[in-house]
């Protein structure tokens, strides 16, 4: 059974308790008491013949008519009984005692024997002819209690229930005034006096909390407007701040460009150098006739394309174009690993490219290529560093592209040392650097890690393996939809 | 004529001694005096399986006590209240009495009434006497029989020499002083 509302819970069983105590009552009496009225008339009867017994059969026995004659008269003083006879059994004779005011009511008999005192033989039979009139006079007073009893019952219920009902359509009110609060719309305070001093104070108090609800929610309002101001400046000082730092690490970067350019131009311009010295001298010598300077134009010519080339290169990488879209890591990487090349051979450290998969990255390449950069760099940093300690001779580093599952796998491992296991938690952290003040500005790691989480949904994990590090890329093959986004 | 035959008659039963005893009467005591006697709280608890009836009487009333004796006799052929009743006869002076539970005296005579009584009381034995007016010698119970029967108990007798009757026997009985 459901019930909606509090108040029709507390009528239903208000009232199924009134019932529960009443009607069992009313059954009781109906059906139960006069069972019982009549069983205890019966037994009174029983117990008066069985009490009156040995008198009776005495006198029987001393052939006392007399004295049975008064004893039969009080018998029947008795209010319900109408009639009674005494059969002596002995001479057949009858003693018959019959009430003069007769009524009509049906007669109920009632047999008893009475027995000698001394032969132990049965000398008589009484037989009692009774109404149940007192009976149902007894009947109807009790009905007529247990009516007023319930009428009485009823009265006082229905006090209770009006009295509470009332204070209850008071709690109503309040409910259903609670129910319908909404911070969006103003609400009037709930107006009612009760007699209940408690509902009173539930009113005050619910119009009190109302009211304090819409100041705090003024207040909450203007706290909501300062702390998305808040958010909007720290996004806007975080973003100034990130573009700062991309910006940092590009000078970075910039700076490791250079030096590899430099690296890259400096045979391209020793060649080109000679060539024009031979030009020069052997025009001074007069040998130099039309094959020998197109001979050595071609050489100038080779080594200004490769040059140009190799500017070419550092444009593409520097590109500050964003745009997103399918890539092929083996190419982003070697393309890396051509500018950085000449630094690597000059610093005696063999790159190897392993490609175990074949595989499609999305997003924006020269991002890619700058994490790559990143990488290789802090690989070449490291094995400078153990070169320069003579712990090794010959500096490794492994790029590996691979495929697990859906996700797309490119690990950097070198053989440079390894982290510290105390910093290993703290190497993503921005301008955190093991490196000197000339060296390191503490944000590539930072930018790598948040170019490959944020903008390529990726995970970047770093580890250290028997001879050096490992950097962990992984991203999910699965294209976003997001090809040819611009940002 | 009648007259002379009367007084005659008067003299003769005087001289005799002889006495009146009505069979109505004799058949009503006899069926009712066993009964007193074993409503008498004494008698009730003798665990003896008779009840003994003596029946005292002087010469001239002899066949009387031989016809009350076969009265009581019939009337209770079988047990009363579990004892068999024995009637046995015994002439006033002559007769030594022994272990008895009550006595029927015949006797006209205050004089052999007093004595029986004071002998019967003495000995806590229950005296019944034909008619309620002998009572006042000191018998225990009578019986009266006019238009309706009631039993006669010697109160002062009852209460000086202890006899306990039933209640109900009380109840019904009329008393004597």
């Amino acid at each position: 059974m459901i019930f909606r509302t509090f108040i029709d819970k507390f009528t239903f069983f208000f009232w199924l308790i009134f019932l529960v105590i009443n009607v069992p009552i009313y059954i009781f009496g109906n059906i139960y008491f006069q069972e019982i009225l009549k069983k205890s008339e019966h037994e009174k009867i029983t117990l008066m013949l069985t009490t009156l017994e040995p008198a009776i059969a005495f006198n029987i026995s001393f052939e006392q008519e007399d004295q049975l004659g008064e004893i039969l008269g009080s018998i029947l003083k008795y209010e319900d009984i109408q009639q009674i006879d005494l059969h002596f059994l002995h001479d057949n004779k009858f003693l018959s005692k019959v009430k003069k005011t007769k009524r009509t009511t049906k007669l109920f008999t009632y047999e008893h024997s009475i027995i000698d005192p001394f032969e132990k033989t049965e000398i008589a039979k009484i037989t009692l002819y009774y109404s149940n009139t007192n009976l149902t006079k007894i009947t109807q007073q009790v009905f007529t209690t247990i009516f007023f009893i319930f009428i009485f019952a009823l009265i006082v219920f229905s006090i209770i229930f009006f009295s509470i009902r009332t204070d209850l359509n008071a709690l109503k009110t309040i409910a259903k005034a609670m129910s319908e609060y909404s911070f969006t719309k103003k609400m009037q305070p709930i107006v009612f006096q009760s007699k209940s001093e408690e509902i009173n104070t539930i009113a005050n108090v619910t119009n009190q909390m109302i009211a304090n609800i819409s100041d705090y929610l003024l207040q909450l309002k203007s706290f909501n407007n300062e702390l998305k101001e808040q958010v909007k400046n720290e996004i806007l000082k975080q973003q100034k701040q990130e573009r700062l730092m991309i910006h940092q690490s590009r000078q970075a970067a910039m700076g490791e460009m250079l030096e590899s350019i430099a690296h890259q131009w400096r045979q391209p311009l020793n060649i080109i150098g000679l060539a024009t010295a031979n030009i020069e001298t052997e025009y001074k010598l007069g040998v130099l006739n039309e094959k020998k300077f197109d001979e050595k134009m071609e050489i100038v010519s080779l080594n200004l394309q490769y040059m140009s080339n190799t500017i070419d290169d550092f444009r593409n990488f520097l590109n500050p174009e964003r745009k997103f879209g399918s890539f092929n890591p083996q190419k982003s990487i070697g393309e890396v690993l051509n500018i950085l090349d000449a630094q690597l051979q000059h610093n005696n450290i063999l790159s190897k490219l392993i490609e175990e998969s074949s595989i499609t990255l999305y997003g924006v390449e020269n991002e890619f290529k700058q994490v790559i950069f990143i990488l290789l760099s802090n690989a070449k940093d490291a094995i400078m560093l153990q070169l320069q300690k003579q712990i090794i001779s010959q500096g490794t580093i492994n790029i590996f592209i691979k495929q697990e599952k859906d996700e797309g796998v490119i690990e950097v491992c070198d053989n440079g040392g390894g982290i510290d296991e105390n910093i290993l938690h703290s190497i993503f952290d921005p301008y955190f650097t093991t490196k000197s003040n000339a060296n390191g500005t503490g944000i590539g790691l930072y930018i790598a890690k948040n170019i490959i989480e944020s903008r390529m949904q990726g995970s970047l994990r770093a580890k250290n393996t028997e001879e050096g590090s490992c950097f962990t890329i992984r991203i999910s093959l699965v294209n976003p939809e997001k090809e040819n986004e611009v940002i | 004529m009648i007259q002379r035959l009367f007084l005659l008659l008067l003299v003769l039963s005087v001289l005799l001694r002889a006495k009146e005893y009505n069979d109505t009467v004799m058949d009503i005591e006899a069926k009712l005096f066993p009964k007193i006697a074993l409503l008498e709280e004494r008698i009730a608890n003798n665990p003896s399986p008779y009840l003994t009836i003596a029946i005292i009487y002087t010469e001239p009333d002899y066949n009387v006590a031989q016809n009350f004796k076969q009265k009581i006799e019939s009337c209770y052929p079988n047990k009363l209240r579990d004892k068999k009743v024995l009637v046995t006869l015994a002439q006033f002076g002559l007769s030594h009495i022994v272990d008895t539970d009550a006595l029927l005296v015949l006797s006209h005579e205050p004089r052999e009434l007093e004595i029986i009584a004071l002998w019967a009381n003495k000995n806590k034995i229950v005296t019944f006497a034909y008619e309620p007016a002998f009572l006042e010698y000191g018998l225990t119970a009578s019986i009266y029989i006019g238009k309706a029967t009631k039993p006669y108990l010697n109160n002062s007798i009852i209460k000086k020499h202890g006899f306990v009757f039933d209640p109900y026997l009380l109840q019904l009985s009329k008393f004597t002083h």
